[in-house]
């Protein structure tokens, strides 16, 4: 072969592949996405928590991009540690666990901080039904989540969020139960001072 | 007014109290209002979160990029393994020859030619994604491929938005042999 230069990169699609009806859907719907990753490559029990994994990843990276990345690496770790997993109906937590480390070795490594403040941007559009109010009243109270101190601030979503047990919320971030305990009784006090109007409003509203 | 049975509270909420004394604190709110407004209102926020905190979702990419990784990673194991029939074709270069014009020809047929092109002798075709790196050509008339069993490189193809997809059809042919 003659000292042969790059000169063009093609990827060839298989007709009725994966990649083909990526590329060929003009409106490929994030849920259509989604079922194909279920079904081709990432193992149904794990690809199914990925939304709950990159929530808890923008709660506590405070960032979309990182919290994509977070959100692939715990996925990946996952995926390659699919063996260990011996109970799947612990996978949710499993898989949280795995972020929880990740992200913990990140900021070790980085000698950053956690971010105590949340771009605007993770704030996720609110649900269409609700009123304005009910609208508002949500993004305070996520803006006010998102304030906590990172450790009440995991174990606020943890629980209020994706809704694992106290021996779960224990596990994945490797604490004790009294600790929960500890942290999401302070998290809830501040959050009820501090959400105290907005509470007050709604109240109004009602009656 | 506030007594000891409010410091049940926070234990009241978390669920952590044994069956005796949620009892008596369930008969603490009925005369407690403070402790009951509280209560109200932790349910309320617990909904409230709930509700907005869940309405986030991974974007499809997030997945799309994991999918890619483990497919590079499993073709990876079964290169690994030498099971793949792919394998075989991976670091294959594929001399395709034309039907028309045999033989080194002067630039301008071969201009030519590339608006209209020739009929290929052979179609090589496949079931799985593949990359395909076309190189440099000493001969006008002859397209030299390499051929890589790997959807890997989609991500740098997107970011580069330099999508040149065709189908396999179109592109992949040619003749191993
Ligand atoms: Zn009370």
């Amino acid at each position: 072969m003659t000292s042969a230069r790059l000169k063009r990169l093609y990827l060839v699609a298989a007709p009725g592949s994966e990649l083909a009806a990526r590329d060929s859907a003009t409106a490929f719907s994030k849920r259509v996405a989604t079922d194909q990753a279920v079904d081709t490559q990432l193992d149904a029990t794990l690809a199914a928590h990925v939304d709950s994994v990159y929530r808890y990843a923008l709660r506590i990276t405070g960032n979309v991009e990182q919290a994509e990345e977070l959100t692939q690496e715990t996925m990946l770790r996952g995926w390659r540690n699919r063996r260990s997993l011996k109970d799947p109906t612990v996978a949710k937590s499993w898989l949280l666990r795995i972020a929880t480390n990740l992200w913990t070795d990140e900021i070790r490594r980085s000698q950053r901080r956690p971010h105590q403040l949340i771009e605007p941007s993770t704030i996720p559009n609110p649900n269409p039904k609700s009123t304005p109010e009910q609208q508002e009243s949500a993004r305070q109270a996520l803006a006010a989540l998102d304030q906590l101190p990172p450790r009440q601030r995991q174990v606020m979503h943890l629980i209020t969020i994706e809704q694992l047990s106290h021996a779960e919320v224990a596990k994945v971030l490797a604490i004790t139960a009294a600790a929960v305990k500890a942290n999401l009784a302070a998290a809830r006090k501040t959050l009820r001072t501090q959400l105290k109007d907005v509470y007050k409003e709604h109240q109004g509203n009602k009656t | 007014m506030k007594n000891h049975e409010c410091e049940q509270l926070e234990a009241y909420l978390a669920d952590e109290l044994n069956d005796t004394t949620a009892a008596d604190f369930l008969a603490h709110l009925e005369v407690c209002a403070s402790c009951r407004a509280e209560a109200d209102q932790q349910a309320w926020l617990d909904q409230l979160l709930h509700d907005a905190g869940t309405i986030t979702t991974a974007a499809p990419d997030v997945l799309w990029e994991v999918e890619d990784q483990i497919s590079h990673a499993r073709r990876k194991q079964r290169r690994m393994y030498g099971m793949s029939t792919l394998l075989a074709a991976a670091s294959l270069l594929l001399a395709v020859g034309l039907r028309r014009d045999p033989g080194p020809t002067p630039a301008p047929k071969f201009e030519a030619n590339r608006q209209s092109p020739a009929a290929p002798v052979a179609t090589f075709t496949g079931a799985e994604d593949v990359i395909v790196i076309q190189h440099e050509s000493p001969y006008p008339n002859v397209t030299i491929v390499q051929v890589y069993p790997t959807v890997d490189a989609s991500r740098r193809r997107e970011r580069n938005s330099e999508r040149i997809l065709l189908p396999a059809t179109n592109i992949l042919r040619g003749d191993a042999s």
